[in-house]
């Protein structure tokens, strides 16, 4: 197997798909309103941008090291220290640069801009994946277009969280050590070590890549590789180690070390904190066919069951493409490092699903905590598809073939449009066809949306009708909305300046509701307190209600 | 078995096209139409009297609640959650069931044991007055509805000093100047996965919380609903140690574990009891959102 090439307009053309997927995420960030976790990230991206203010300001002074001792550091990262701060710095360097020092965007709005700038890395990376193992320019073009126009991976790719950015590195992490395998030169080694160390410097998610590579490894290792002489066994294993695992080690670790600055004082009590808190993380209740999944142990179908009736048709079809190209790929060539390629993008897509299929682990949160690898099946997915076309037209002219695979391919695409448009404002939500689409899915009670952001259809009722200074209930105590998004949404002027959010619907004028299974008692809540049962209005799709808006009774 | 190529791509269109059909055509297949919505509201509004319960068929469709009236009081939209002897205890035996669909009423009626009064139809949808078939429960006492009448409510320390709570509201007996969730509280629970009307009685630690009602003449049953909140089971805490007093002799008393479970007891009362104590404790408190519901008749 070789490494194809980036020809000279790859790079155009990666960058034309990239640019277009950067400005679909970007110029649609309004339709989405802030998610919860989203209100903490926009108060660390403040941090983060006072922290780059004050290194310019010091070095103005002189005073070089001032921003980095640990008073500094404390007072900047303390905050939200449960993540660590790579994107949260990307966050805060683009908050600095577009809003702080020359206004260009908004204060959320230039926090969402790295949002937007991943979906491009993840359409790049598509594109590479495509050319390096399957040299197919088609597939090179369309799949960040079929990645894209899954509703869940649209709507993540707008928020300020790093669940798209951690997308990117799992993804990348795995193509670069393939990579790797291929040229096996020092230089891909230290980049695959070195984006190693920026993925952990994103999401904890990360620290499963170098043990799943290594147990890939081996695997092929002992089944297939190993070439050992008589009393060598264990020189030879150890020569045989890639030299990729041991700059996991001497080089990742000071990566991501750099890029983390709270680990700069305190390191081991603070890692130890970190690892503790990911550990024991609670679980937030989630609706499965009527069951409410509180505690575990929690069923293994979940997340396979989840990512089935999540994924629109097409893109599933894809996905069972790839695993069919993986598993015949990684069967022909059992005995060579092909069979470790494939075998380490099939697991690369698939462990996340199977580790949050643990009983153990808490699965809140749904297909954002695994969707990690989808990028990998993608691709190779629709590589298959095109391919298979290919195959099944041999005897064709190849400019037929290709126009043909252009339009199975495009009408793919146009295939999901609808069902993007209905769920544009709200993605986490969307169930497929098979599922029943949102109807089917309220009816077999599964979760029907979380987060509390789904306000887009409600506050332009809110803002017209509301008195000056009214107080609204967000639901803060019950996975609405929080304080910070609430703010955050008023500074982009989603939600009138003067109106004030308050934690009880005792104390409130009007009241969001959203809608979580477990949360309905919410709802009769605010039937009883406001005296009144009707909606001013109402956030649906296909007449299923996702969140509402009340007014107390005068 | 042989690889043939063309399966792949023929599932392919056949999977776009599906989709395409269902999600421009086939989606919106269930609930009221948009152009009913405004009538079925009306008929509502006039059919409605006071203890009525409107339930939503289906719960995830509350369109045509905008233009309700706020005459209606009692609406719900998780009929699945109650059983038909849980629709008993309800105001009235009167309902009215806003169906898309008057195809699901027959079901419905055989499992919740009511019959049709009256109904109108609007395009699919359908708007069924209806009886209760069984004797409907009259409490003579409600637990959450009558909470403001309790005769005491107060904190044993482990010395068994008493601290009263003080009724600060028709819905609040506070427990605590310093923690507000240290009270008696009407609110509406979570309890057993459905929403129902409850009250809140989160119990400090090693503290005994107590709400005293007196029971009135003639009484001879007392039903108990005792649930820990979502927010407390799914970070899995201690129990709750539920012990109910009659005329100060202890006649019940159970662990309610940190599950989701609601625990319903339901047993005779000793005859003459004048008061009930309903008390609630645990070892270890944080996230013990307890509440109960109940009655006695």
């Amino acid at each position: 197997m070789i490494l194809n090439k980036f020809e000279k307009k790859d790079y155009f053309l990666s960058f034309l798909v990239a640019f277009f997927i950067f400005l679909y995420i970007f110029m649609t960030r309004g339709l989405i309103g802030f998610v919860r976790d989203e209100g903490f990230y926009m108060r660390t991206a403040e941090n983060s941008a006072a922290w780059f203010q004050e290194i310019e300001t010091d070095l103005k002074k002189g005073d070089i090291l001032k921003p980095f001792t640990k008073k500094s550091i404390n007072r900047y990262f303390e905050y939200n220290h449960e993540h660590p701060a790579l994107v949260k710095n990307m966050f805060g360097f683009s908050l600095y640069i577009f809003n702080k020092k020359t206004s260009l965007l908004s204060l959320p709005s230039a926090i969402r801009l790295v949002a937007a700038l991943f979906a491009a890395f993840l359409a790049i990376l598509c594109y590479q994946m495509s050319i390096w193992f399957f040299n197919s320019r088609i597939t090179a073009i369309v799949s960040p277009f079929f990645l894209f126009t899954m509703p869940h991976v649209f709507f993540h790719s707008h928020l300020a969280c790093f669940d798209v950015p951690v997308m990117f590195f799992w993804s990348g992490t795995f193509l670069l050590f393939n990579r790797y395998l291929l040229v096996k030169t020092k230089k891909a080694a230290f980049l695959t070590a070195i984006f190693l160390g920026a993925a952990l410097a994103v999401k904890h998610n990360a620290f499963f890549i170098p043990v799943l590579l290594l147990f890939n490894w081996l695997i092929f290792y002992f089944v297939s590789f190993k070439k050992t002489s008589p009393g060598k066994a264990f020189k030879d294993f150890f020569l045989s180690i890639p030299l990729v695992f041991w700059l996991f080690v001497f080089v990742t670790i000071p990566v991501y070390f750099l890029l983390w600055p709270w680990l700069w004082y305190d390191t081991f009590e603070r890692f130890r904190w970190y690892l503790n808190f990911h550990a024991m993380h609670v679980n937030y209740p989630n609706y499965y066919f009527g069951e409410e999944l509180a505690s575990g142990p929690f069923p293994f179908l979940y997340p396979w069951v989840m990512s089935f009736f999540t994924t629109p048709l097409p893109q599933l079809i894809i996905f069972f493409g790839a695993i069919s190209l993986f598993v015949s790929r990684i069967r022909a060539n059992l005995k060579n490092e092909e069979g470790l390629v494939y075998f380490n993008f099939i697991m690369g897509a698939l462990f996340p699903i199977f580790l949050i299929a643990l009983p153990s682990v808490p699965i809140f949160g749904g297909i954002k905590h695994w969707f990690t690898g989808y990028p990998i099946l993608i691709a190779a997915g629709t590589f298959f598809l095109c391919d298979a076309i290919s195959r099944m037209m041999k005897n064709i002219n190849i400019k037929y073939v290709r126009a043909i695979t252009a339009v199975i391919l495009v009408f793919g695409i146009i295939a999901v449009i609808p069902a993007n448009i209905k769920f544009a404002k709200r993605g986490a939500a969307f169930y497929n066809a098979l599922m029943g689409g949102a109807q089917g899915a309220a009816n077999s009670v599964m979760q029907r949306n979380f987060w509390g952001y789904d306000i887009m259809d409600l506050v332009e009722t809110l803002n017209k009708t509301a008195e000056k200074n009214a107080r609204i209930f967000i639901m803060g105590g019950n996975e609405g909305l929080n304080w910070n998004s609430f703010e955050y949404m008023k500074k982009e002027g989603i939600i009138r300046n003067d109106i004030r959010g308050v934690n009880s619907i005792e104390a409130a004028d009007y009241a969001f509701f959203f809608y979580e299974k477990q949360n309905s008692n919410v709802l009769y809540s605010i039937y009883d307190v406001f005296k009144t049962v009707r909606p001013l209005a109402v956030s649906e799709t296909d007449s299923v209600m996702y969140s509402a808006l009340f007014r107390r009774k005068k | 078995m042989k690889y043939r190529p063309f399966i792949f791509p023929v599932l392919f269109v056949l999977a776009s096209l599906f989709s395409l059909i269902f999600w421009l055509f086939l989606s919106d297949y269930e609930g009221h139409s948009n152009s009913v919505e405004k009538q079925i509201a009306e008929f509502v509004n006039s059919t409605y009297k006071k203890g009525d319960t409107v339930f939503s068929i289906p719960g995830w469709d509350i369109g045509y609640t905008k233009y309700l009236s706020d005459n209606i009081k009692s609406i719900s939209h998780d009929i699945a959650d109650y059983s038909a002897d849980e629709l008993g205890e309800f105001e009235s035996d009167r309902f009215i069931f806003v169906l898309d669909n008057k195809n699901k009423w027959n079901s419905l009626a055989l499992k919740y044991d009511v019959s049709e009064i009256l109904s109108k139809t609007f395009g699919k949808s359908v708007v069924i007055l209806a009886k209760n078939k069984r004797e409907t429960v009259v409490p003579k006492l409600d637990f959450v509805k009558n909470m403001e009448k309790a005769k005491e409510a107060y904190l044993l320390d482990e010395k068994g000093v008493k601290e009263n709570c003080i009724l600060t509201s028709p819905i609040k007996w506070s427990c605590s100047k310093r923690d507000s969730w240290n009270s008696f509280e009407k609110m509406v629970g979570q309890m057993g996965g459905a929403a129902r009307k409850s009250v809140w009685a989160h119990p400090r630690n090693r503290q005994k919380k107590r709400i005293v009602y007196s029971v009135p003449v003639n009484s001879s049953k007392m039903v108990l609903r005792t649930a820990f909140l979502p927010t407390a089971y799914s970070v899995k805490g201690d129990p709750v140690k539920v012990t109910v007093f009659a005329d100060n002799r202890q006649i019940l008393e159970y662990v309610n574990e940190n599950i989701s479970k609601m625990y319903i007891h339901e047993f005779s009362l000793p005859p003459n009891t004048a008061e009930v104590a309903i008390q609630v404790y645990t070892e270890r408190d944080g996230a013990r959102h307890f509440v109960f519901n109940g009655y006695i008749q």
